[in-house]
């Protein structure tokens, strides 16, 4: 436990106001995360299982009128909340293919084969990096209404928020970047022995790449967790709407029990989640943190 | 029959192909696109305001009446989608070119989408549908331009009361069968209210446009307007809207009996009132049914009075529905839209048997008959179809006296006539502050609202 | 045609064909078509296409219209846009202020408790796992103006408030911040703990022999060496907050008193509520420009750290 030193020093921990002190921050610390973290949640959790009433009048009582049960089930089949945290993986998912499909595929020609036009794609892709998403967010949705040339509209098909997922530059340089850091030697063995490209890509690139593949697919995954204002606008029909853009609209329109109970799985599920694969998860936020770099 | 026919259906259908893709360039539509009517030809529609999955109820009501629909009118195919009008979005799915070929839109859409193209010409397929016949020609003229062409089927009219919580008013030792009818009985009766409930006495919308809106409401009650006739300037930079806001502030910040939640809109508003924290709160009578369907307020609390007035009956602030027709449409799908219009608005006020058929439907579907509101069409027609399903009736009528009193005495007055939706979002912003700074200086807050709706107006 | 050219340009076209399928050729037109496509559509086009907007007047159903700057000094002279702006900048300081410092002193916290740390990264990463708009739904019950709000209750055990939060133009603001920090702090705190693993302990040692407390270690050991990484969120955050759009969206819809509205909720309003796109590109087109800048700022800077 000692044998790698952090910022205080045994000796330090002998000093009595370090050795009263920080156990001190220690408890107040961890009281302070304890409350921040677990707190809303525990609240949610009796908040769902109360009457509307006590939930207005006493919302830091416990159950002055009992426990609701029945408000769960209720909110499961009547708010549905089930269908809309599907959707919500749905375009997870989706957006995750389009992304890594698209930025593993591009990184590759731009950084293995390196074709003649190369560079000016390259550049391409670098320009749009230093124009933020806010430029383009009304032109964006006018070419969802109406694809150019092709005609078609693409508001609420799913492809409305997966496809411009996948025009992310910043994924694209970071894997063109990993992939330029594999051997040349290695390519060219692979080369002589005959290897076509998309064997190159398939059996020695994209299995080299595991951790930034991972890294991109998790940073993808965060993004399309979070976003509210693109599916909002793409995706008008309640039925293919995600968790985020579906709660308020729900919210609006239910009473304050069924809304905290609803809130209430809406944050359990994912909760559960999250605590079952907490370890690979966090190594991975860390790890993006790196890339960012 | 013959080949002929046939052939017919194809290139009909071809048409439609080819309107269907019409309908995603965002270029103007000429009027008579689908040339001569053919009531006949096989045609397509598709419906918006499809109910949410969350209403079951409402959806299999709504299967059934297309079913019905397309049985006896074997040539319509009826589709439906969920897309419903939005302040907050309708601007840009007309843009996409998106809609339905039949929806519902506020009132004050026409205005500024007439001379914009975005409504097609429906005077002569209305005539020949039978449907003008029934209409109230001042409502009508929502949807009409300066010749009389109407653009537009006015469905749904509502004129903004006062709604209150009976049973605050029983606890706060007021009657709860008279409402106020005056500001200054608003004032007192909110006094009354929260001195001895500790709720809000009366509470205001502010948020998503409904504060401009109901600023516009105690505007015009008071006496006032808020755009000239032609809509190029603002005019409320005057007596009563000064009036208006000097009375939110007093009741805010002298009396304290507005509550503590100033950023309302209307489905906030409603929970709220219906979960017993708010006295009085301006709302059209329609307010009813989400109060006591989603939120689950006893039927027996709620009561809904006349507009209060200052100093004489000025009048209320009426908007209402209106089933829009894309403009895109060809000759056939508008005759095939308006007789659905028809059969699903209108035809029940007019047959006793169907009137009563769609109370009982409604009751069926956990849904309300006899809630009181105004009509689109003539008074008498309106008043026989109350009468065939007065026996149907499961909304307390009584409780709604002063406000059916008021339709009979108060001018209707609609809203602004230009981009009403952006003027009361400017508005927004007027309201909050008075209700959230104390030292809000009313006069500079009017002088600048209306320079920057006059600067919106002109572009 | 320039793509069939290969450096031995002059040999016979056979050879150079040849050259040009070995060097990737066909295939890696194969292999860039997905990101030329979804580029083209999705990026560049957009881009061109909201540069060509903000100088027309076009509502979508009428022919366009070009108006030159029209729209561009509509927009500057709009007297809405320096108070979106101020509240805009102001968002960004008060999450530098609130949401810098805390996951910062979170992450030096526990890596120095190497037992205990992973419960508290748990912990503290809760937060993020909520759906962000579930969280300020939850919030915003918690901000309940009256007497019986959550918070209004906890800070009445102390005999203090009640706060109108979001009904007051001075709160409305801080309190929407300080649950954006409250939902970001865990995973920011995250990644500078992982950039904490790489600092260098034998320097704690010396500076320790050098007598240096437990503070200036920190401040002159530990800051300096994650001072590349710091730098980077700090500027992340900050082209975050400047397109902030959800928080005062659902919070208060930009009120009261237009207290909250920020310049993206600006440009929803001009697109979205009054159809005017013209307006809403060109201010996009300007908030662009300075986030352009930003980022460049920030790619020169993770150019020269990642050098050193």
């Amino acid at each position: 436990m000692t044998d790698e030193r952090g910022i205080i020093s045994v000796a330090d921990r002998k000093r009595p106001l370090v050795r009263h002190g920080l156990p001190a921050i220690q408890v107040l610390l961890f009281v302070g995360v304890v409350i921040a973290g677990v707190g809303p949640l525990l609240w949610l959790l009796k908040s769902g299982l109360s009457t509307s009433q006590d939930i207005l009048r006493g919302p830091m009582q416990l159950w002055p009128s009992g426990i609701q049960w029945q408000n769960i089930p209720d909110a499961w089949t009547r708010v549905q909340i089930g269908s809309y945290l599907g959707n919500t993986a749905i375009i997870a998912i989706g957006s995750l293919l389009s992304t890594l499909f698209v930025c593993t595929t591009g990184a590759f020609v731009l950084s293995v084969l390196r074709p003649k036009w190369g560079p000016v794609v390259t550049g391409a892709v670098l320009a749009t990096l230093f124009l933020p998403g806010v430029i383009s967010l009304v032109p964006l949705y006018l070419t969802i209404l109406k694809m150019p040339v092709l005609g078609f509209n693409l508001q609420n098909t799913f492809w409305a928020v997966w496809l411009p997922q996948a025009a992310g530059a910043f994924n694209i340089l970071v894997m063109k970047r990993y992939f330029d850091s594999i051997p040349r030697e290695l390519i060219e063995a692979a080369r002589i022995d005959g290897a076509s490209n998309l064997r190159l890509f398939t059996s020695l690139v994209l299995p080299l790449s595991k951790p930034i593949v991972g890294v991109v697919a998790l940073l993808t995954v965060i993004g399309s967790w979070k976003d509210y204002l693109w599916p909002l606008l793409v995706l008008p029909d309640p039925r293919l709407q995600p968790i985020s853009v579906a709660l308020p609209r729900v919210a609006a329109t239910t009473e304050i029990s069924l809304q905290m109970s609803a809130l209430f799985l809406a944050v359990l599920i994912p909760v559960v989640l999250f605590l079952v694969f907490q370890k690979q998860f966090l190594k991975g936020v860390g790890m993006s943190g790196g890339i960012k770099e | 029959m013959t080949r002929v026919s046939r052939w017919g259906a194809r290139l009909g259908l071809a048409g439609l192909v080819l309107a269907a893709a019409g309908c995603a360039d965002g270029t103007t539509p000429s009027t008579d696109a689908g040339g001569a009517v053919d009531e006949k030809a096989p045609v397509t529609i598709t419906i918006g305001d499809r109910p949410t999955p969350d209403k079951p109820n409402d959806i299999a009501a709504f299967e059934r009446n297309i079913k019905e629909f397309m049985d006896a009118h074997p040539n319509i195919t009826v589709k439906s989608t969920e897309t419903k009008w939005d302040a907050q979005t309708f601007q840009a799915q007309v843009a996409g070119g998106s809609l339905p070929t039949v929806m519902n839109i506020s009132f004050t859409e026409p205005a500024n989408m007439i001379p914009n193209k975005q409504l097609p010409d429906i005077t002569d397929e209305l005539k020949l549908v039978d449907l003008t016949k029934d209409l109230n020609p001042d409502v009508l003229k929502i949807v009409q331009d300066g010749d009389g062409r109407i653009y537009g089927v006015p469905i749904d009219v509502f004129s903004v009361g006062l709604a209150y919580n009976r049973a605050l008013f029983q606890q706060a030792g007021l009657d709860p069968d008279k409402p106020p009818t005056t500001w200054d009985e608003v004032r007192q009766y909110a006094r009354q209210i929260t001195e001895k409930t500790g709720k809000a006495g009366y509470a205001q919308l502010t948020k998503d446009n409904t504060g401009g809106w109901m600023l516009t409401t105690m505007t015009y009650s008071m006496g006032g307007s808020v755009q000239s006739q032609d809509g190029t300037k603002s005019t409320f930079d005057d007596a009563p809207a000064k009036k208006a806001l000097q009375l939110l502030k007093d009741m805010r910040w002298s009396d304290n009996t507005m509550g503590s939640n100033f950023l309302y809109n209307q489905e906030e508003i409603r929970q709220d009132f219906a979960a017993g924290k708010i006295g009085m709160v301006l709302q059209a009578p329609d307010a009813y049914d989400m109060c006591v369907k989603n939120f689950g307020m006893k039927p027996a609390d709620y009561g809904h009075g006349a507009l209060p007035q200052d100093g004489g009956p000025h009048g209320t602030l009426t908007g209402g529905s209106i089933k829009m027709i894309n403009p895109k449409a060809s000759t056939n799908e508008i005759v095939a839209a308006l007789k659905w219009i028809k059969s699903q608005e209108f035809d029940k006020y007019t047959n006793e048997q169907l009137a009563v058929q769609n109370a009982k439907d409604s009751i069926a579907d956990r849904g309300f008959v006899g809630r009181p509101g105004i009509t689109p069409l003539s008074q008498e027609t309106y008043d026989r179809y109350n009468t065939w399903r007065e026996p149907y009736n499961n909304v307390p009528v009584e409780q709604f006296e002063g406000y059916v009193e008021s339709t009979r005495t108060l001018k209707l007055l609609p809203e602004p006539a230009n981009k009403a939706q952006e003027v009361y979002a400017l508005l927004d912003p007027v309201v909050q502050q008075v209700l959230t700074k104390k030292d809000a200086d009313i006069d500079k807050l009017l002088t600048d609202a209306a320079s920057k709706i006059d600067a919106r107006l002109a572009r | 045609m320039s793509l069939l050219r290969t450096p031995q340009s002059g040999r016979s076209g056979i050879r150079s064909l040849a050259t040009w399928y070995r060097s990737g050729g066909l295939s890696a037109i194969v292999f860039a078509l997905p990101l030329v496509l979804t580029f083209l559509y999705f990026s560049w086009s957009p881009i061109v296409r909201g540069l060509v907007l903000s100088f027309q007047k076009n509502n979508l159903v009428t022919t366009p219209e070009w108006v030159g700057l029209a729209n561009f000094s509509y927009v500057l002279t709009d007297p809405q846009l320096p108070q979106a702006t101020v509240n805009t900048l102001y968002f960004a300081l008060l999450a530098l202020i609130f949401g810098f410092p805390v996951p910062l002193f979170l992450a030096v916290f526990i890596s120095e408790l190497r037992s205990a740390g992973w419960l508290y990264n748990v912990i503290s990463y809760l937060p993020a796992v909520v759906p962000p708009v579930a969280a300020i739904l939850l919030w915003k019950f918690f901000y309940d103006p009256s007497g019986a709000g959550v918070f209004n209750s906890i800070l009445g055990w102390f005999g203090l408030g009640p706060f109108a939060w979001l009904n007051s133009p001075d709160l409305a603001m801080p309190a929407i911040v300080l649950e954006a920090t409250w939902a970001g702090a865990g995973a920011t705190s995250i990644i500078y703990l992982a950039a904490l693993t790489g600092v260098r302990t034998e320097l704690y040692e010396a500076a320790e022999l050098d007598g240096a407390g437990i503070w200036k270690r920190v401040w002159h050991v530990t800051l300096p060496q994650i001072r590349g990484i710091i730098l980077i969120m700090m500027l992340l955050q900050l082209i975050g907050t400047f397109q902030v759009f959800t928080e005062p969206f659902l919070f208060t819809g930009g009120g009261p008193d237009n207290a909250t509205t920020t310049i993206l909720l600006l440009i929803y309003r001009y697109a979205f509520i009054n159809g005017d796109f013209g307006a809403a590109t060109a201010l996009s087109v300007l908030l662009a420009g300075v986030l352009c800048v930003l980022s460049v700022v920030y790619h020169l800077l993770t150019r020269r750290w990642s050098i050193t």
